[in-house]
């Protein structure tokens, strides 16, 4: 049996997918820059309480537990394409890229840390800012 | 045997995937995380369901 399936943007579900996500694409080196139940303040300068944040120079990008149950990702985004970026993220011409890229890396993460539990291989590849994500199991 | 999902990530953070495996070891299942990760807008049957069902078939005779 074989199926094909499309699914809207995914949502964020996992803190530590997305910390994963920050450190691939070299936003931070390690864990211990990452902070966890803190305040920030969004664009507006409106202060929120965040689940977690990875500073990016002088802001942050943190993740913020919506109704849903599910993880926004906040950030002054234009502040945060003003600082010293790594390579990866140079060529994001606006917000939205920036936000994407951080989305698709984190959904990468997320699939695969629980695929991988379950005894599933993982392949990646870039390709045309899609990540080609190729899971097997041997039963 | 294998099961095997064949994910797309697209630019904006959609997804797109293709899963093989069979039936009767629920192959929504395998794939019911993926699709809680937000709203599925299209899924079916790929051309491989009848010739792989069928090939599964004869296996299991």
């Amino acid at each position: 049996m074989s199926h094909f399936t499309k699914i809207d943007q995914a949502n964020i579900v996992s803190i530590n997918a997305f910390v994963a996500a920050c450190i691939e694409l070299g936003l931070i080196t390690s864990l211990t820059s990452v902070r966890k139940s803190i305040m920030i303040k969004d664009y507006y300068g409106h202060t929120m309480s965040a689940d977690v944040a990875v500073p990016v120079g002088k802001y942050d990008i943190a993740l913020v537990k919506n109704s849903q149950g599910t993880y926004d990702m906040i950030a002054d985004w234009w502040g945060v394409r003003t600082q010293k970026l790594p390579d990866k993220l140079r060529a994001c011409r606006s917000d939205d890229d920036l936000q994407h890229i951080l989305l698709r890396y984190t959904t990468k993460h997320t699939i695969i840390d629980r695929y991988r539990a379950q005894g599933w291989q993982a392949k990646v590849k870039e390709e045309n800012d899609e990540l080609k994500v190729e899971l097997i199991r041997y039963r | 045997m294998s099961q095997k999902i064949e994910i797309t990530i697209k630019r904006d953070g959609s997804l797109e995937y293709t899963v093989q495996c069979v039936k009767w070891r629920g192959c929504k299942e395998l794939t019911s995380f993926i699709d809680k990760l937000s709203k599925v807008v299209e899924t079916k049957t790929t051309p491989e369901y009848y010739q792989v069902e069928t090939n599964n078939e004869r296996e299991r005779n």
